[in-house]
């Protein structure tokens, strides 16, 4: 017997939540854990802390869901919470933001990911091999869109810090990426 | 500005990427916020039941401060002093009466007299109440034709003794056609009537009403609680204690 679900708007499922309805909390969780759990093992490679601070972050969403204005998107308002989250604990673990000697810093202008073969699990495997310091600035800043302002105060450096930890970031997966690329088959995925 | 193709790169596969997790679930979380919405409702259950705690031991406190006097005057009124004078005094009080209802009243107060005692536990509630009449309201009903209020008044006693609560009380001499007086007299008759009894009852006389004090204000905790009365409401209760006990005071 097939169950007919009422089919809620993002906007009904927000108001339900603001409300406590356990249901919509249910539809909710049900239908953004895995991309907010993503979300978190960005910045947190240990599987099971990322889970614990995705549970906390959830948590936060509900509680604090009637602060939501309902202006903009709901999942980039929830987004951002996860990401706070992930934020403090990472900065538990002191970031060590490894010093950048601007000679160091190449010019990653001429990678051209054209002809790559990737697929996102090779991608995320790949930025979490990166060091905590680069990595966060790389997620911060390449795919959740802060600039380097805000990243500076969110993570207590300056701004400098900031873009420096940026470039190396991105010249290391380059890196990475290219080597795949030209020669290195086996990490070559179908 | 033009997008660093690497951050294009990541973010066209990251941002919608989604991990399966290993514990993570509907369930622990539904957990999680039903204990958090627990967390938040202890407080206010805690102040809730403080408040009432606090109320009722002023209620007791006050309680006890007033029914020891209280009692001790209803004593005073029902022994010793209108011994054997009840059935006179119940003409006493009606004055524009004839010979004929004079005889009547005679006639049921003396049934009064030969009832059977059968609700031991009202009859302090009785003395009560139809003594706070006999203060707070004593010449509005006097006018009235006694043939008809005296028929009336067994029937309305129980009625009487179930009202506790004040409010309750005031709106009453509209419905009463009992002289206070009678009705007072009528009462001191009954437990005259049987001494034994009557010490047996003092014992209750001492307990009863505190009790019940006990419960009306508990009433009205639960009201105040519930929004349909005030603190205020409290203070009535022992306002009408005080004028009952002063009022006994002048009588005598």
């Amino acid at each position: 017997m097939s169950k007919v679900v009422p089919l809620l708007t993002e906007h009904d499922l927000v108001k339900g939540c603001q409300q406590g309805d356990r249901n919509c909390q249910k539809q909710v969780f049900e239908k953004w854990h895995r991309k907010m759990l993503a979300v978190c093992q960005r910045y947190i490679n240990n599987n099971f802390e990322a889970e614990d601070i995705l549970m906390q972050a959830m948590m936060k969403v509900f509680t604090e869901i009637n602060k939501f204005s309902g202006l903009g998107s709901f999942e980039g308002w929830m987004r951002r919470i996860v990401v706070n989250e992930a934020l403090m604990a990472v900065r538990k673990q002191k970031i060590v933001f490894e010093s950048v000697n601007q000679e160091d810093v190449e010019n990653s202008e001429g990678f051209d990911p054209g002809s790559l073969q990737v697929d996102a699990e090779y991608l995320f495997e790949l930025l979490q091999s990166l060091p905590t310091g680069f990595r966060t600035v790389f997620n911060l800043y390449a795919i959740e869109g802060y600039d380097h302002k805000e990243i500076a105060s969110m993570l207590g450096i300056s701004e400098g810090t900031s873009k420096s930890q940026l470039s190396r970031a991105r010249q290391m997966l380059a890196d990475k990426l290219t080597k795949m690329n030209t020669g290195d088959t086996k990490t070559v995925i179908q | 500005m033009k997008k660093n193709k690497v951050d294009q790169l990541f973010s066209k596969f990251l941002v919608k990427h989604e991990a399966t997790p290993t514990k993570a679930s509907w369930e622990a979380m539904e957990a999680m916020l039903n204990k958090a919405e627990k967390k938040e409702k202890r407080p206010v259950w805690w102040y809730w039941s403080a408040a009432a705690v606090l109320l009722l031991s002023i209620g007791f406190w006050f309680g006890q401060g007033f029914n020891p006097q209280q009692t001790q005057n209803t004593l005073a009124v029902v022994e010793p002093e209108k011994d054997s004078s009840a059935i006179e005094t119940a003409p006493k009080a009606e004055q524009p009466k004839t010979e004929e209802n004079a005889l009547e009243a005679d006639e049921n107060a003396l049934k009064q007299l030969e009832k059977p005692v059968q609700k031991k536990p009202s009859r302090p509630k009785k003395v009560r109440v139809s003594g706070y009449y006999a203060q707070e309201e004593p010449k509005q009903n006097n006018a009235e034709d006694p043939n008809e209020s005296i028929e009336k008044e067994p029937e309305q006693q129980p009625e009487i003794a179930q009202l506790a609560q004040p409010e309750v009380m005031e709106t009453l001499p509209a419905k009463m056609d009992i002289t206070p007086a009678e009705a007072v007299d009528n009462l001191i008759a009954q437990i005259e009537f049987r001494p034994a009894q009557a010490t047996e009852e003092l014992a209750e006389v001492s307990f009863k009403p505190r009790q019940s004090s006990g419960k009306r204000l508990l009433q009205k905790v639960k009201a105040i609680r519930n929004g349909d009365a005030s603190i205020k409401d409290l203070g009535l209760n022992r306002q009408n204690l005080i004028s009952l006990v002063t009022n006994r005071n002048e009588e005598e």
